[in-house]
């Protein structure tokens, strides 16, 4: 279609406005509340353009394109016009410096004072010099403001973590608003009181924190102006340069721009461009990225102890210390743990390390127990190939979406947004499967609360009555039915009722809802997979997903799980897990432990050589004998794979810290001190010839995607005919017992990097998401005699845990809530449902 | 007497009952519509009828409920607006107060004719014992089958729920009526896309004013033709006006369309109080710019108070005489303005505040010459340049003061 603007015809292909057509031809129409991510608005009406046959002005970025539309953008009305709006709105906003005549030569005659209390003008302001304010000043060329202006003279909100909110400087165009409400799904915020006095607010004017904020930040980047600031650069400036990079804090690797100066980051943000986000991000992206850089824990010189004194070394003297004391141990008393954080580069080195050179089996690795390798292997040992990968389309392209048992707006914001997105404005119904209720529940069309531990009884009974309904619909149409069905003979819908709580009519009517015709994606995390009885959930999940036009959609814990799981997947699928090697070390069997990722060790009985290669001082570098500092996440140097199997280059924005380096360096390094022939690794590419050649499910890895990045997927096989998978005989979902009387679900953690636990680092980040935190059921902490705050021991089988009382009546009466670190535990599993006794603490 | 008024029950006992409004024939028209015609009948009738809207734009409501898509799986709402706002209307009250039925009546063949089966009466806050007596009306009528399911063996359901606002003027404005509706803040929504296609809860809505509603059962028994004899050939029947200020009989008066405004003042409504003089009429609720003593020998009807540069709006009719102060008067509409803006867009929001600070100055005696430019510059900043019409509305009122009684403003002007 044509269009006109200013006298230029204008070509447009598909829905546009007049503002979007106008700017791709660069034609640049002022406007304030417009954003490409948001519904117009039409607030500012700094872009209201003349359009023939109109009698009125019309916003430009609400008005759509339409055949032979004729526009005129600049006309001296409109300019006029523009420049009084502009006054308008300058008035309600402190507005010296922006007329001011000296404005051009301020920054060499003036030093920038921002540590006041009260911003009145530009150079006082964090956003001096990134504000879109002060742009379209400029652009619409106003010199003087008509209007005596008003400052609002309201007090600048500071308590809640990461950003502050000077609403003295807001200029109303509800762009945090609405990305609130339209992207992330929250509507924390929103405008409150009306007319003059029409301020941004949360309900109830409640702080962020009460208000249900999840600090994603994307308020803070729409902001046009320095109403919204990140707290912790509102003393820095502008930074030099911007680098982009992926966010290495959980599975999924988002893109984001680091803006740093000299080599230190400023801030990050998401980049518009990211292919998995979007544009968006999760407060551990946006405001924790350089915390996770420049953290006062972080080592950067290598140490080891001498006498019981750390002695700071060079790496040449380390390294061959480390060496030269592996050399003095056997194979089989030495064991190497690694970390899911780890890039693909780390772990093959490691990898070659431990069975090329030490000639050990013990190598710890924890993606085993993540929800991919889980469904992996599970799939393996049936001989089906699922077809792991996915991407956005697949949440995208669904009619429903059933969530099982995990908070995924906390753990997976980003893949939560999909699913909102198809839930907001695709129409698909989402259904929740959980035991409490979580935030984002609220947009389920249905939700089943059951019994904590009983998904397998209750995804097994939707199972057998869609058998039953279906003699020959879609549940006839994979292998292996007449096997199912003898199997589902052995499961009592009675049974299935009194394991999880549920009534046969809130399973009959799921089953209807997951029978009606679309395809369905099933989202779960490691609070199932994980688990000691994950397997059974996902097969039971598995054939349910045959039986309804599904796919399973496994959801990650860390960065590169997927990447090392595809390094390890032609191996025998033999591993060693952490009890054994935990039992091995306390039996003084293993006595030398090189320990590249964090676990929990039994402390009392170090081994006999400790060598701790991390980032951060922590209990386990104190423990050690030698400690080898590495890089951080914007740091490093790798390849990420995310869960999805999207392959990913996250190049450093900084030089390493001190003298720190790549994980696959010092590994690599170490490599030729014990042994002369390997190979030296100059750069990552190095080591990708050899991944590329013995690994063929990451071969698309080639010197050009290494330098250019690009969409490139893992290969998979093309996937296998789906076959049923017999659920074998009901087991018991675990129930309270006397001297265990709560059940105690351990959710997903996320917010640690390389042992470093966000929420012990951040007082902002343990407001919001405390890590050691444990959601009691009002009535339940009443009953124990406890109050928010106090301390509460919980006593299970996995040991004891020490945990911060929250009360919170969406966790069902009867279980307590936590999500702990999974290096917490023995046994290095994400999740546990167990029964416990609850004591009060000290 | 034949029921051929809206104001036939007007303050008469126990008209509100369904009692007396059965007595009267009342629902005839409703059987007859949902009995013997098709809904596509009841659509030529009004049409024929030429029943303009009564909230204030004066929209054809036979061309605004053609607007909406016939079929479709979304469901499909009635609104009606009794918010009644704007300053000086009073008239909707009346009907809801004296003839609730003659609105539920209208509200069921309304429906009926759409395809609708849920009805909202959103009332204003402030009409907390009228809400009642609509709720009591909607019980009578539903124990009476002539609401819920399968109304009167017609197979139609409908169901009517009374909602009321939160005292915001903004909210008698249809989209953010339908906004404060959802429960959301009544904020306007941006047009198009227009309520007929997507309005309550993303589905085709309807938004009628009460009154226009209530004249539908008037059409159906009387028929079109009567209907538009009533009044003018494009603007039928009898219009609603509430006449308040120094007038010896202030109250609701119900004149053909096109009746004369002069008579509607001096003799219907008995002339000014105490012998005092005609200062000026604002004829059709606040956002209507007022007139002078010599513009008022002009019919009510849309088209000729355009012509005037006025309009007819909600028919709120307002008399101030010769000891008003205009200058109080524009205060009076700046503050309104200023306190009802939603906050939106910026012209709304920062020019009506910086208008009422100004005129505050001058009503303190503090105004400085160039005031009452600088306040028309900003008006006109305002008028046509909003996402909704209170931007106008509150524009137009004050061009038209500042206008044609700059001379008495300039008065209060210091140099």
């Amino acid at each position: 279609m044509k269009i006109i603007i200013d006298g230029k015809t204008i070509e447009i292909e598909g829905k546009k406005t007049v503002l979007e057509a106008a700017r791709e031809n660069g034609i640049s129409i002022p406007s304030l509340c417009d954003h490409p991510r948001l519904i117009p608005f039409s607030g500012c009406r700094l872009c209201l353009v003349q359009v023939k046959g109109s009698r009125r002005y019309l916003p430009a970025c609400s008005t759509e394109c339409g055949e032979g539309l004729e526009v005129k953008t600049r006309t001296p009305q409109l300019v006029r016009l523009r420049k009084q709006i502009l006054e308008l709105i300058l008035s309600e906003h402190p507005n010296a410096c922006l007329i001011c005549t000296e404005k051009v030569n301020c920054d060499d005659h003036k030093s920038t004072i921002r540590k006041v209390g009260e911003v009145t003008g530009c150079v006082l302001c964090p956003n001096n010099g990134r504000c879109q304010l002060q742009d379209i000043v400029t652009e619409i060329g106003l010199e003087s403001v008509g209007h005596p202006s008003v400052y609002r003279e309201l007090e600048v909100r500071r308590s809640d973590p990461f950003f502050d909110r000077n609403y003295n400087l807001c200029i109303l165009c509800g762009r945090c608003v609405r990305i609130c409400r339209e992207v992330r799904g929250l509507s924390t915020l929103t405008f409150i009181q009306r007319g003059p006095n029409t301020v941004v607010g949360t309900a109830m004017d409640e702080s962020l924190l009460r208000a249900g904020c999840q600090f994603c930040g994307a308020c803070v980047d729409v902001c046009p102006t320095g109403a919204l600031t990140e707290k912790s650069m509102k003393y820095e400036g502008l930074p030099e340069q911007t680098d982009q990079t992926i966010c290495t804090l959980c599975s999924l690797g988002c893109l984001m721009d680091v803006h740093t100066r000299g080599n230190r980051i400023l801030y990050s943000q998401p980049a518009a461009n990211g292919p998995v986000n979007d544009g968006q991000a999760c407060v551990k992206g946006r405001f924790f990225l350089k915390e996770v850089v420049h953290n006062p824990k972080r080592i950067t010189r290598p140490m080891v102890r001498e006498n019981q004194e750390w002695v700071e070394k060079g790496w040449e003297e380390t390294l061959a210390f480390v060496a030269r004391k592996l050399k003095t141990f056997k194979s089989g008393e030495m064991a190497l743990v690694e970390s899911s954080q780890a890039s693909c580069e780390e772990g093959f080195v490691l990898r070659s390390l431990a069975g090329g050179i030490l000639k050990t089996g013990n190598l710890i690795r924890p993606h085993v127990q993540a929800p991919v390798s889980v469904y992996q292997r599970m799939m393996d040992r049936a001989g089906i190939q699922p077809g792991l990968n996915y991407d956005a389309a697949a949440i995208d392209g669904a009619e429903t979406i059933v969530v099982l048992g995990t908070d995924i707006a906390a753990t997976q914001p980003i893949i939560w947004l999909q699913v909102l997105d198809a839930v907001k404005y695709k129409r698909a119904e989402l259904i929740v499967i959980a035991s409490p209720e979580f935030s984002f529940s609220r947009y389920a069309g249905t939700w089943l609360r059951h019994f904590p531990g009983s998904e397998t009884p209750v995804l097994t009974g939707i199972s057998k009555l869609i058998l039953e309904r279906e003699e020959e619909g879609r549940a006839g149409r994979a292998a292996g039915r007449a096997a199912l069905a003898a199997d589902l003979e052995g499961w009592s819908l009675k049974d299935v009722e009194k394991d999880t709580g549920l009534t046969l009519e809130a399973i009959h009517k799921l089953t209807e809802k997951l029978s009606s015709p679309g395809p369905v994606a099933y989202l779960f995390g490691a609070e199932t997979a994980s688990r000691p009885d994950g397997e059974a959930v996902l097969t039971a999940l598995w054939n349910l997903s045959l039986q309804t036009e599904g796919r399973l959609i496994p959801l990650g814990m860390e960065s590169n799980e997927r990447g090392l799981m595809e390094l390890d997947r032609d191996g025998d699928g033999k591993w060693t897990a952490l009890e054994e090697i935990q039992q091995t070390i306390k039996d003084r069997k293993i006595k030398a432990l090189y320990a590249a990722g964090p676990i929990k060790l039994p402390l009392k009985a170090k081994p006999q050589f400790l060598v701790v290669q991390t980032p951060y001082w922590d209990e386990m570098a104190e423990a050690a004998d030698v400690v080898l500092p590495t890089v951080s996440s914007a740091e490093e140097d790798g390849t990420f794979v995310n869960t999805g199997g999207r392959i990913q280059r996250c190049t450093p924005v900084l030089e390493p810290l001190g003298d720190t380096r790549p994980g696959w360096w010092i590994l690599n390094q170490l490599s030729r001190k014990l042994k002369s022939q390997v190979t030296e690794y100059k750069r990552t590419s190095d080591i990708w010839k050899e991944i590329r050649k013995e690994v063929d499910a990451l071969s698309g890895v080639t010197a050009a995607f290494l330098k250019e990045g690009g969409d490139l997927f893992v290969k998979e096989s093309p996937a296998g005919e789906p076959a049923y998978i017999p659920p074998g005989q009901p087991g018991k979902p675990p129930r309270p017992t006397k001297q265990r009387p709560f059940l105690w679900l351990n959710l997903a953690n996320l917010d640690s990097y390389r042992g470093l636990v966000f929420s012990r680092e951040d007082k902002g980040f343990r407001l919001f998401r405390d890590e050691s935190r444990a959601l009691l059921h009002p009535e339940d902490a009443s009953t124990l005699e406890l109050k928010v705050g106090d301390e509460v021991i919980l006593e299970s089988a996995a040991g004891n845990f020490s945990c911060r009382v929250r009360l919170d009546d969406r966790v069902a009466p009867g279980s307590v809530v936590t999500a702990l670190a999974p290096f917490r535990f023995a046994d290095n599993r994400a999740s546990h449902v167990l029964t416990v006794k609850l004591k009060r603490g000290s | 007497m034949e029921d051929k008024a809206i104001s036939h029950f007007f303050k008469q006992d126990g008209a509100h009952t369904l009692a007396f409004y059965l007595n009267q024939n009342g629902y005839e028209q409703a059987k007859k519509a949902l009995k013997e015609l098709t809904p596509e009948d009841l659509l030529n009738q009004v049409k024929a009828a030429n029943l303009r809207g009564r909230g204030g734009a004066g929209f054809p409501a036979g061309v605004k409920w053609g607007f909406v898509p016939q079929g479709g799986d979304k469901p499909k709402y009635l609104c009606v607006n009794a918010d009644e706002g704007e300053p000086g209307t009073f008239k909707d009250r009346y009907i809801m107060t004296y003839a609730p039925h003659r609105l539920l009546e209208g509200i069921i063949i309304s429906c009926f004719c759409v395809g609708i089966n849920t009805a909202y009466i959103y009332i204003r806050g402030e009409y907390e014992n009228v809400a009642q007596r609509l709720e009591t009306a909607i019980d009578e009528a539903r124990a009476q089958g002539f609401l819920g399911k399968n109304i009167l063996d017609s197979g139609f359901d409908l169901e009517v729920y009374v909602h009321r606002g939160a005292g915001a003027y903004i909210c008698g404005e249809e989209t953010a009526l339908l906004e404060s509706l959802e429960g959301k803040r009544g904020n306007p929504r941006l047009k198009p896309p227009f309520p007929a296609s997507i309005g309550l809860f993303q589905c085709p809505t309807v938004i009628n004013n009460v009154e226009t509603i209530a004249n539908i059962p008037l059409i159906l028994h009387h028929g079109p033709e009567w209907f538009c004899n009533q009044g003018l050939p494009k603007d039928g029947g009898t219009r609603l006006f509430g006449v308040s200020g120094p007038v010896k009989k202030p109250g609701v008066y119900e004149l053909p369309v096109g009746a004369s405004l002069k008579d509607l003042i001096f003799t219907h409504a008995g002339g000014m109080q105490d012998g005092k003089t005609l200062k000026a009429v604002i004829p059709g609720g606040m956002s209507a710019p007022i007139l002078k003593p010599d513009e008022i020998d002009i019919t009510l009807d849309g088209d000729s108070l355009m012509e005037a540069k006025s309009m007819l709006g909600s028919g709120a009719v307002i008399v101030i005489d010769e000891d008003a102060s205009m200058l109080e008067v524009l205060r009076i509409v700046a503050e309104f303005y200023s306190h009802e803006s939603c906050g939106q867009c910026t012209p709304c929001r920062v020019g009506n505040p910086w208008i009422r600070k100004t005129v505050k100055r001058m009503a303190e005696g503090k105004g400085r010459r160039g005031d009452i430019e600088n306040i028309r510059r900003v008006a006109n900043n305002i008028l046509g340049k909003t996402l909704c019409p209170l931007g106008d509305a509150a524009a137009l009122p004050i061009l038209a003061l500042t206008e044609k009684f700059k001379e008495e403003l300039e008065t209060s002007l210091s140099d």
